[in-house]
């Protein structure tokens, strides 16, 4: 039998035993994995078409606020393409924290994968050109800031394909995109005065 | 008499508290493993999974702490730079296995694999069949791969494994960029990290 002692944030006691609270302890606390519906033979997209769509929400349950971060984990991504048409496989992400968050719909560029191969002049016909890519698995990270008790996080990503540019019809096209999937873990440690 | 016990993430050692050292996220194993066949290709390896470029043989690391701990697995990829020729493909494929007290499976990348990197060109033969002209080099950023690993409980070991490996996905043509064959592969090395993170004691009622 344990004597209860009085606790500042970030511990607990009770009659076995005082220590961390869960909240002081960086953990892994919630993690979402989404693959691509969309993977395969794709055409000329102007606008961007979502590959894959994942979103956490999630809860600090705890007494204390907690310092947020997530890491994106995307797959080997690949693309096939023809002469001279790009294709492109951006990232997006937003996100809202309160007790009722609704992160807006995520669109961006610059911040994904892509290829062109343009074997001639525009001026001149197409030949017979084909590339293929492969890029390997990476992770990034976005530091989303203080979750305070009994707030709720909203996290929203978005894969998505589009072409930009100029599109022609190739000789003997193979246009191919491949996402696969996007992991989604979200990290918390403990929010302390300072932290910015 | 009153007395205050404490959590395993706490000690008390004659008569002081302390706070113990799997309390808090500590880096348990952190080694770069490099590439000991990176150089050209001379001939076609259509054969999965290809030649070996890094193998870091079984890493293990036992949980010393009252505590079960989970992992977080870095494995950071340096920076590769390959050479090809129309019309044939260069692609490192790479994979990790793990499992706790006992050997992970060979991290063979003939099906399943972690991650490919690397491209093919086609740009067509000449009337006699020969194929044009056509070089393609690039060189890559290093790219970042985590994995969370675990439970590893009191006293376990996890054990993992990684390897690199390089092929040339089929067909393969022995008359490349017009009768002048260049092909190459460099993955350089494998920076693997693992970083122990703390578990609440399952004693804490709250």
């Amino acid at each position: 039998m344990s004597l209860k002692i009085c606790t500042a944030e970030f511990l607990i006691s009770d009659s076995r035993n005082t220590g961390f609270s869960q909240a002081w302890l960086p953990q892994l606390a919630a993690e979402r994995m989404a693959t691509s519906g969309k993977d395969g033979d794709v055409v000329r997209a102007p606008d961007q078409v979502p590959f894959i769509e994942s979103e956490i929400l999630w809860t600090n349950s705890y007494a204390d606020p907690v310092h947020a971060c997530i890491s994106i984990h995307r797959a080997s991504r690949s693309i096939t393409t023809s002469s001279p048409n790009t294709l492109v496989l951006d990232d997006a992400w937003t996100w809202d924290t309160g007790l009722s968050p609704s992160a807006p719909v995520p669109y961006g560029t610059n911040n994904g994968v892509g290829v062109r191969f343009q074997t001639r002049p525009s001026s001149r016909p197409l030949i017979y050109s084909r590339i293929f890519k492969d890029w390997p698995d990476s992770v990034s990270y976005q530091d989303l800031g203080a979750v305070d008790p009994g707030h709720t996080l909203h996290f929203r990503y978005r894969c998505l394909f589009s072409t930009p540019g100029g599109w022609r019809t190739p000789v003997q096209p193979l246009m191919i995109a491949q996402a696969r999937w996007t992991r989604l873990r979200l990290w918390t440690s403990p929010w302390t005065n300072g932290v910015i | 008499m009153a007395e205050v016990c404490v959590s395993q993430n706490f000690s008390i050692t004659a008569g002081t508290l302390g706070i113990q050292p799997w309390s808090i996220p500590r880096h348990v194993h952190d080694d770069v493993y490099a590439s000991t066949a990176d150089g050209s290709i001379t001939s076609a390896l259509t054969t999965l999974p290809g030649r070996l470029l890094i193998d870091t043989g079984v890493i293990t690391w036992t949980n010393p702490s009252p505590l079960p701990a989970n992992v977080l697995l870095r494995l950071q990829r340096g920076p590769r730079n390959w050479q090809v020729s129309n019309p044939n493909a260069v692609q490192f494929r790479d994979r990790y296995t793990w499992a706790v007290d006992e050997d992970p499976r060979i991290p063979d990348t003939a099906s399943v694999y972690t991650a490919a990197e690397g491209t093919g060109i086609d740009v067509g033969a000449q009337f006699n069949g020969t194929p044009f002209l056509g070089r393609y080099w690039e060189w890559s950023d290093p790219s970042l791969c985590e994995d969370w690993l675990g439970p590893v409980g009191p006293g376990e070991e996890l054990r993992l494994h990684y390897r690199c490996y390089v092929w040339t996905p089929p067909p393969w043509s022995n008359n490349a960029n017009n009768n002048s064959p260049e092909h190459s592969a460099y993955a350089t090395n494998v920076r693997i990290q693992m970083i122990a993170f703390p578990t609440q004691d399952g004693d804490m009622v709250g």
